[in-house]
């Protein structure tokens, strides 16, 4: 009989070991935990430093109080057409800097221009006179005399004959009256330090002599307004937009989608399914999956090159126009466009492969056994049951494009656009640039506007993801 | 019983000559020859790794997939499978296929069994509808879904989903169906069915079966053919192994009075 020998650990031995099994096991637990209420208070702090910089209390002036326009006892909403013409035309003093100042002719001039004639043909405002461009109540003379000509008077007699009273009180409040924010404070400064704010306010008109702030009003502003949204730039930060950046992102976005998409997922269908397991092919992919490790200011600088410079005659859109056209230039929204595309293609490829060899392969054999071509397969069985996964790398890299900066500004995003971008030709900027770039402006109160454009983004990032998972969720329930 | 014999006038649906299966380098079946008449039912049995698969594969070309090299001839319809002029997803669609296990599409029921026609081009609604109906029957699974068509194909019981395997393959009107180990994921009475099934198919379809379970094969297939594993050292000392077929013929004569020792020994379980 063999002696009944033991290995395992016994009674004392063993509630030790025991004990020590689980202390190793909740220490790795609790540090699980301690890493995700981390990040959970780290991204709810990043939250909240946004809000609390998109609200908040702001002090507010006017640069001239529209009742001192208005004169001795009234307010501007008491004046009719001629005498709110005649506020706009007459001098009048800033109280920043007590300087007596006007609108310029020229300024003058493009009130009628906006508020009367309205769009037209800038080269017929050099030579067509004015009754061949705007019917209105005006002497002969006047109208015989082309837009540059008109005078002072005459845009005052044309104002007041022709203009609305709303729109002239407008006109007066925007370029004359001027309510500007002086300075803001954050959602939570504002919250609990009321008194503080307005205390600061008071000691600016005691002192000698009263700062800026002096006289202000205290309002709460939200930094997201609806002119947020359909403005587009501005010096000024309490006036400035987003629309040409949220323009610009969705063109940017929406031409990128259109080619790397359809590559992408081409690409990795040939690799996954027609290409021989070779060196060749494995060469190719491994370069691919590498490429998504290639910082994106390479990518910025390679569109540059290629797609801005060289390829210029085509990104900027002067192949339509034929020859002898003025040469425009390559920055456009085509080129952000291809090398965004470029510089998401590697993911899209790498996880729309990943989906395509997670279907089982008895899919595949079943097709074949029933007399399917390679391509009946691929399309009916392979394709269809990796969509979901290709869908998901398609939403990870459209985030990524959203959010993307340092490219874009290599290639030649524009710092500040007067008009809308139009087409996939046009000058453009994104929402990401226009943040970065408020973010630099000198004039403090643009942190504000930065902080409201980060929650645009962010919401438009959002809104974007939730689209795909929807579309995602419709394709795949079908069975 | 009447005794299972082939003669010259036997009609036969596959013919191998002299098959023998290459993986890259290395050797999987050698020299197979036989015969498979039309409308019986022909069992492959064996131990595991004897090529009884590879076999079977290469009767409608599946081995294609695995990069496998055939020499000698699989004779159907008096034309080489493996002639350079031959098509195989033609080959496919005359010689299907049931699997080891049982592997519906994600799709409905319907769309199941609607998917081979689809792919050779049928698009009338009401043919499909008549095809879907005619194949479920075939396949004994109408009764139990009839009413419900449009559920997933995936939401069957194993036993429902290899019949409904078997409808699909039943539905592009093949001449053979190759069947891999179709029960070995089943249980007995999942198993007893798709026998039954069999039986009944056999009118209209030539069947090849390769199966692990001995009492399938003698209790369900017309003709048996055994396969076993060949060893060889070479002359490096490395072990080479492939299958060769040992005795084929009637299955009652082959498991009451086996030709060879070695089927007498896998039979009646001293091995394998």
């Amino acid at each position: 009989m063999a002696v009944n020998k033991h290995y395992m650990p016994d009674d004392a031995a063993f509630d030790k070991n025991m004990a020590a099994r689980h202390t190793r096991g909740r220490a790795w637990q609790t540090f699980f935990m301690a890493s995700t209420l981390l990040s959970l208070v780290v991204l709810i702090i990043l939250l909240l430093s946004i809000i609390d910089q998109a609200f908040g209390l702001v002090a507010v002036k006017y640069d001239v109080e529209p009742e001192v326009l208005a004169g001795e006892g009234r307010t501007l909403n008491d004046l009719n057409s001629a005498e709110l013409a005649a506020v706009l035309a007459a001098p009048y003093t800033e109280l920043a800097n007590n300087r007596e100042t006007s609108l310029s002719d020229g300024v003058l001039r493009s009130i009628v221009l906006n508020g009367l004639i309205g769009t037209v043909d800038p080269a017929r405002l050099g030579t067509d006179p004015l009754n061949e461009l705007y019917d209105g109540t005006y002497t002969e003379e006047v109208g015989a005399k082309t837009y540059g000509e008109l005078s002072r008077e005459d845009v005052v007699t044309l104002l007041a004959e022709n203009g609305g009273e709303t729109e002239l009180r407008l006109e007066i409040l925007t370029r004359i009256a001027n309510r500007r924010v002086l300075k803001g404070w954050g959602l939570f400064d504002s919250l609990l330090n009321r008194s503080r704010i307005q205390a600061t306010i008071a000691a600016a008109a005691e002192a000698d002599p009263p700062t800026e702030l002096a006289g202000a009003d205290l309002e709460f502003r939200s930094w997201i307004t609806s002119s947020f949204f359909t403005e587009s730039m501005s010096r000024q930060p309490e006036l400035a937009g987003i629309r040409s950046g949220v323009i610009g992102t969705l063109w940017v976005v929406g031409i990128t989608m259109l080619i790397a998409v359809p590559i992408g997922v081409g690409a990795a269908t040939y690799l996954e399914e027609y290409a021989e397991d070779n060196l060749f092919n494995r060469l190719i992919e491994i370069n691919i999956r590498n490429l998504a490790g290639v910082p994106s200011i390479i990518y910025g600088l390679l569109g540059l090159a290629i797609f801005a410079n060289a390829f210029r005659s085509f990104t900027s859109g002067d192949f339509l126009e034929g020859a002898g056209g003025q040469p425009s230039s390559g920055n456009t929204i085509l080129t952000a466009s291809l090398t965004m595309a470029l510089l998401i293609l590697p993911y899209i490829i790498a996880t729309a492969q990943e989906a395509i060899r997670a279907v089982p392969y008895a899919y595949r054999e079943a097709s074949y056994g029933l007399g399917a071509t390679q391509w009946q397969t691929v399309s009916k069985q392979v394709l269809p049951s990796a969509l979901p996964g290709i869908i998901t790398g398609i939403i990870l890299s459209l985030s990524r494009a959203i959010g993307e900066t340092a490219p874009l500004v290599v290639v030649g995003a524009a710092v500040f656009l007067s008009q809308d971008p139009s087409g996939p030709f046009s000058q453009f900027t994104v929402l990401p640039i226009q943040i970065y770039n408020w973010i630099k402006e000198s004039d403090p109160n643009f942190r504000f506007t930065a902080s409201a454009g980060i929650i645009v983004l962010m919401a438009m990032a959002l809104t974007l993801n939730s689209f795909a998972i929807i579309l995602r969720n419709r394709l795949t329930r079908r069975v | 019983m009447t005794k299972n014999t082939i003669t010259s006038e036997t009609p036969l649906a596959l013919e191998a000559n002299n098959v023998s299966i290459y993986y890259g380098s290395k050797r999987a079946v050698r020299d197979v020859s036989m015969k498979i008449p039309k409308n019986k039912i022909t069992a492959f049995i064996g131990p595991s790794g004897c090529g009884k698969t590879t076999m079977l594969k290469c009767f409608n070309r599946m081995n294609d997939f695995a990069n496998a090299r055939v020499d000698g001839e699989i004779i159907y319809r008096g034309q080489n499978l493996y002639a350079g002029n031959v098509d195989a997803v033609e080959v496919r669609r005359r010689i299907g296929m049931v699997f080891q296990k049982p592997n519906p599409f994600p799709k409905s029921i319907y769309d199941n069994v609607a998917y081979g026609p689809r792919l050779l081009g049928v698009k009338d609604k009401k043919t499909l509808d008549e095809i879907v109906e005619l194949s479920l029957k075939q396949s004994a699974l109408w009764d139990e879904v009839k009413g419900d068509l449009k559920k997933s194909g995936m939401a069957l019981s194993g036993g429902q989903q290899q019949r409904l395997c078997i409808a699909r393959t039943v539905a592009v009107e093949p001449e053979v169906i190759l069947m891999d180990e179709p029960c070995s994921a089943l249980d007995p009475i999942a198993t007893q069915r798709i026998e039954e099934l069999m039986k009944e198919l056999q009118l209209s379809f030539t069947i090849v079966i390769v199966t692990h379970n001995m009492q399938q094969a003698s209790r369900a297939s017309d003709f048996t053919g055994f396969f076993n594993i060949r060893k060889e050292e070479d002359t490096v000392g490395k072990e080479n192994r492939w299958g060769e077929l040992i005795e084929f013929g009637d299955t009652q004569d082959m498991f009451n009075s086996p030709q060879q020792q070695e089927t007498a020994d896998y039979i009646s379980g001293r091995f394998g």
